[in-house]
This record gives structure tokens, sequence and C-alpha cells, in this order.
């Protein structure tokens, strides 16, 4: 279990989300999707904690039950103190104020008969933090240089935008209500190489104009190593490895994290992979392997491995591993 | 084995729209020899793909193709459509990107494998579906005599991309475009993939132009690469010399703005503003307006692809990392 430290913005604990599958003509619960499985971590005030992992490791489902769009099966967590999960009316939307999210696909995320400064002006006059049309157009005006672009983008819809551009308006309305930390859910996948790199150095140039707390979700171990002050590595539900972002590039312990690192391809025609790739694919989350959930591929399994659950504890200062082999 | 396998001169590819004639490639020109890997990297819409449908002879009846594209000394865009069916999947093969969306969900992957080797090869049913499960074991697929008589959502992203590489490889191909074969994967089963792709080349001496915007993907796999930039070939060089000495500011950008792992910066390197419109493509050097070292003459004028050094070609004025300097010519446009 994480400890809380000084400056702790958000405390997680044991957290799970499970989906029922539903079958047969009754729609009974045939099954379970563990999709987050008994997670605990903290996110550090001022930081950019990354989360990666493979499709269907359950990053994103982490993001979206923290940001209360789904419901937990249980656990715990906090936001400078308060229960997330126990909010209703008046501070639920306060936490949506303070806490945001930015989305893969920025264009399906964007309303598309909304001009920019309608949808902003929206959320704005909601919220109550412009009143008047001048009011509305002054703020918009200031979020689009924020982001990067101009006054005269204001009156355009999203389908006249670029993708990156998008994205750009997606952080805008992001950081429309001021907000304290932003969940970023895989917010440059979908776009190119060169775009990728503006939207990068946008948030973290933002991140430190606003000083904003960042929880960075992306299955790309490049991008997460580049952006992200700590990293947590998601495997089949769980978080397998916890710490610095230097720590887990030199030291990692878990044996996925290190498959992880060297099936990434390095832009380097002079250096040759070693070639120690692990095998077989990723588990159905509906059926996780007894104990340890990553013990079908790895390269370290003994036996304790298929009959035991390892616990998610700490090695050593502030990096966590769940793995029999650090026991 | 200088002999090359295929040679594209002067392609130009254009579309019919209601807004316009959408210039998508523009005067492409390399060749490929026997048993080489060329990787064909760049941005949405640069063109990569429609070069590879070119070859293919899979556009749409709305484009127009020009120019060349002789496959062992025979121009592929002479062919009649008859013809074209009976040289794809024999001796020229495709990969695609979406593995799901490529193969039949109605049909087994046996069926889907043996159709091919029905066709091309004129084999009996019993002994192409033997064939099949044979493949699939080449590829690293388990239990192949199971597998050959799934369909395509019994298997895993993976699997299906293997059984889409078997599929594509079960006639002997000798090129094989690979259009984003592992984009869609996860980085643990894209390794395997690579892997697979490296020792079948080697066992099969099969030619492949691989397709993709990931230059580490690039990096790890090809021997020569060529960089596309707004239906254009902006760049030809050796992996290594790509990498170590790039000419185009493009290419230099782009090597650049992707992060690296074993490199600790703050900021990434930015190329600004977005791939122009094909429909509204800046005049002279497709590329000035996002160009750090633009001068008036990129404005005008266009620069033309030229071999600076042996087998190194830059379409650009002003080369980047060339001792002393040099300014190329180019056309008025």
């Amino acid at each position: 279990m994480a400890p809380k430290s000084n400056g702790t913005m958000m405390q997680v604990q044991n957290l799970k989300k499970h989906f029922p599958i539903k079958g047969g003509i009754l729609s009974r619960t045939v099954g379970l999707v563990r999709a987050v499985d008994d997670i605990s971590f903290e996110i550090r005030q001022g930081e950019t904690l990354g989360l990666v992992g493979e499709s269907g490791c359950g990053k994103s489902t982490t993001g979206k039950v923290l940001m209360r769009l789904l419901e937990p099966t249980s656990g715990e967590a906090q936001f400078s103190g308060d229960s997330i999960f126990q909010l209703k009316g008046k501070q639920l939307y306060d936490y949506r104020k303070k806490v945001q999210m930015i989305y893969q696909d920025p264009f399906s995320s964007l309303q598309p008969r909304a001009t920019v400064e309608d949808m902003l002006g929206e959320i704005l006059k909601y919220h109550g933090l412009a009143r008047t049309r001048q009011e509305v157009r002054e703020r918009v005006i200031e979020l689009m240089e924020m982001v990067g672009l101009s006054d005269f983008h204001i009156g355009r819809y999203p389908h006249e935008f670029s993708g990156g551009q998008r994205q750009r308006i997606g952080i805008a309305r992001a950081l429309s209500l001021d907000p304290e930390m932003i969940i970023c859910d895989e917010p440059v996948s979908a776009l190119d190489v060169s775009i990728q790199s503006q939207i990068i150095n946008l948030l973290k140039r933002l991140q430190k104009k606003l000083n904003l707390t960042y929880l960075f979700i992306a299955h790309d171990l490049s991008v997460v190593k580049h952006i992200s002050d700590r990293i947590g590595v998601m495997y089949l539900g769980k978080l397998v490895e916890l710490t610095g972002e230097e720590e887990l590039f030199y030291n990692p312990l878990h044996p996925y994290t290190r498959s992880l690192l060297e099936a990434v391809p390095i832009p380097d025609p002079e250096r040759t992979r070693v070639k120690a790739v692990i095998k077989g694919d990723v588990p159905s989350a509906s059926k996780p392997p007894p104990g340890c959930v990553f013990h079908t591929r790895c390269p370290e399994k003994f036996d304790r491995c298929p009959q035991e659950k390892p616990q998610f504890h700490q090695v050593k200062d502030d990096h966590y591993v769940y793995c029999h082999l650090y026991e | 084995m200088n002999e090359n396998l295929l040679e594209v001169k002067g392609l130009h590819t254009h579309f019919h729209t209601q807004d316009g004639i959408v210039r998508a490639v523009e005067d492409v020109n390399f060749s490929i020899k026997t048993g080489e890997t060329l990787g064909l990297v760049g941005e949405s819409g640069c063109g990569k793909s429609v070069t590879s449908l070119s070859i293919m002879g899979l556009l749409p009846d709305t484009s127009e193709v020009y120019g060349e594209i002789i496959f062992e000394g025979e121009d592929l865009l002479k062919k009649t459509k008859r013809q074209m069916r009976r040289i794809r999947g024999n001796d020229l093969s495709m990969i695609f990107q979406e593995p799901m969306t490529a193969l039949n969900p109605v049909y087994t992957i046996g069926d889907q494998i043996a159709e091919t080797l029905r066709l091309h090869q004129g084999m009996r049913k019993n002994k192409a579906m033997k064939k099949a499960a044979d493949y699939l074991e080449l590829v690293g697929i388990p239990s192949p005599e199971q597998r050959v008589n799934e369909y395509p959502h019994q298997l895993s992203g993976g699997m299906q991309q293997r059984a889409m590489i078997a599929m594509a490889l079960s006639c002997d191909p000798k090129l094989l475009i690979a259009d984003e074969p592992t984009t869609a994967l996860d980085v643990t089963i894209q390794a395997q993939i690579l892997e697979l792709m490296k020792e079948l080349k080697d066992r099969i001496k099969t030619a492949i132009v691989l397709i993709t915007h990931d230059l580490a993907v690039i990096a790890e796999m090809c021997e020569r690469v060529i960089v596309m930039y707004s239906g254009r070939i902006v760049e030809i060089a050796g992996i290594k010399e790509l990498f170590k000495r790039p000419f185009h500011p493009y290419t230099e950008g782009l090597i650049n703005s992707i992060p690296k792992m074993h490199e600790k910066t703050e900021f990434l390197y930015e190329i600004e503003g977005a791939v122009p419109n094909p429909l509204d493509a800046p005049p002279g050097c497709k590329f000035h307006n996002r160009c750090d070292f633009a001068q008036e003459k990129c404005r005008q004028n266009e620069p033309e692809l030229t071999s600076l050094e042996n087998n190194h070609l830059v379409r650009c004025f002003y080369p980047r990392n060339v001792e002393g300097g040099v300014e190329l010519s180019g056309t008025q446009k």
C-alpha cells in the first residue's frame, strides 16, 4: 500500500472496477471483467504521474473512475482530503471544476455544431466564471492564446481545424475552469509525429505556468518517459511497478516492465536490440490467471507465481513492485 | 543481385473530387532491389499509402495514375484488371494495418489462405489446407491444424496479423508491401511481428516495402528509407546515413521531434504548423511555410530531387548537415 507523503493531491487505495458480463435470456451476470483490480497509488502536487500499459490493462478505466465517469466497484480515492466517490451535488460539481480530462480523439470529444466560442462559453457560464458576452469573449481569447491558437479561431467549428488544433481546443476546454489537475487519456496517440511534439511541449509549458498536476495515461513508453516524473506500469488490471521515471528506466524490477522496455523500438539504426521478446498474448481480463497475473508470459516465473498472488509492496525508497522475486 | 525488382518512374496519382483535383502523389521515382527492405515514412496525407496502392493497382476508378511502374521488366500500369489479379497475391502481395478489417469474417483463416493457393497455384483444396497450416506454423501460430478451422474473430490482434502475413507469403511473393503492419498492435506484440518479419525476410528473400509513420520501426527494419511530404519524395538515403546526417530540414525535424528514451531533454523539437491541405498546397517548396531555414527562393521555386552524395538524394535548395553548405537547383513553379 502506498503511504501518504507531503503534498499528496490524490490518494487512491485498493481501487477496483469490475464490469459484469451478462449472458442468457435473463441477462444474469455470468462473469466479471476485472478491468482494474486492486490498485493503490498517489498523485503528488505538481507532478506528472504516467500510467502506461498495453490495451486492456485498465489504464483508461482508472482515469474514468477517478473522473467519476464510472462508478468504482470498491476502493477509496481522496482528492485533497475529500473522498471522491462520496461526492454529490454541489461537491461533485466543484470537484469537476478542479479535475478535468483530455481525451484521445479530439474530434469526437468536441461538439460538432458549436463554435469554439459557444462551446467554451457554455462551460464558463454554467460554472459562473463569465457572465456577459464580453467577459466570455475575453476569457475565450485568453484560453485560445494559452494553447497557441489565435482570436480569429473562436468563431470556427471543430471540423475546420486540423487534428493538432482540435487537441489544442480540447486542452483549452480542460483549462477553462482553472483546474488543479488534468487527467490526460492518450492525448497524443491519434496525432502525427510532428504534431505530437507540439502538444507534448504545450502540456509541459502549461504545467509550469499554471502549476498543474497531470495523470498522463498512454501506451507509448517513450512519450510517457519524456513527460512523467513518476511512472506506474499496469498489466491486466494490476499496477505492477511504480517508481520515478529515471529509476524505472535504468533499474526496472518487474519482468513485465523489463520486457516492455526491450520491446520499444529505438529510433537509432546503430543500436541492435537485445532479442528477448516476451512470447504470447495478454490473457483475457475476464479469466485472469491465478496467482500472479503475469506468470503465463513471465521469463522468470517459479513455483510460487501460479499459486500465490504477490503483494504490491515497497522494495526501496519510492519504488513499488508487484512481484514475488522481491519479497 | 543488382537487378531492380521494382522501378517506379514519374508516378503521379490524382483524385478527382468535388472540391478539385487532389494531387496525392507527384513525380515519385524510386526502385527496390531483390531482397531489400525499403522504408517509406511520412505523416498522414503524405502519399505513402497511395503510392503503395498505385503499385498494387487497388485504387478506385476516380483516381488517375500516370507514370511507369516496372515490376520484373513489365509495366504494371499497362496491365488489364484481369492480368493484375493474377499478379496480386502471387508475385506481389500486401499486408494491411487493420487485420480485422482485411480478413473476411465469414470464412475460416484456412479457407482464406487456401483460396490464394488454389487461385494462383491451382492446388486442390485438401492440399491447400495442409499448406495453409504449414504457413500458420511458419509465422509462429501455435497448434496450426486447429487454427486453420477458426474464424478471424477467434484470434487475437497479433495472431490475426500473423495470419495476414501467412496469407501474404503463401505464394512466395517477390515483393511484399507492408502498410503500417504494426501500428494497430501493442508494443510487445509489435516487437514479435517485427522479429517475425526479419526472420522470414532472411529465409524467403522477399523484398519488402515497409510503410509507416514510425521512424523507430524504420530504424529497426530497413536498409534504405524514403521520406515523403505532401505527395513528394523529399529524401532518399541509407538508414544510418539518414539518422546521422539528414539533409532535408523536414527529416531532421522529424527525427528531433520524437521523444528518445536514452536522452533527457526538457522540450522536444517542434515543427510548427501542420501538413498542407492537398487542395491548397503552398507554391514553391511544399515545406517552406514550416521550415526554419526557408528563404525567398524556397517560396517561389520548387526544388528537384537531387543526388547529393552516393545514393543520398534530397529535395531542398539548402540541404542541412553538408560541410561548407551547397545550393541546389530547382524549377520555376
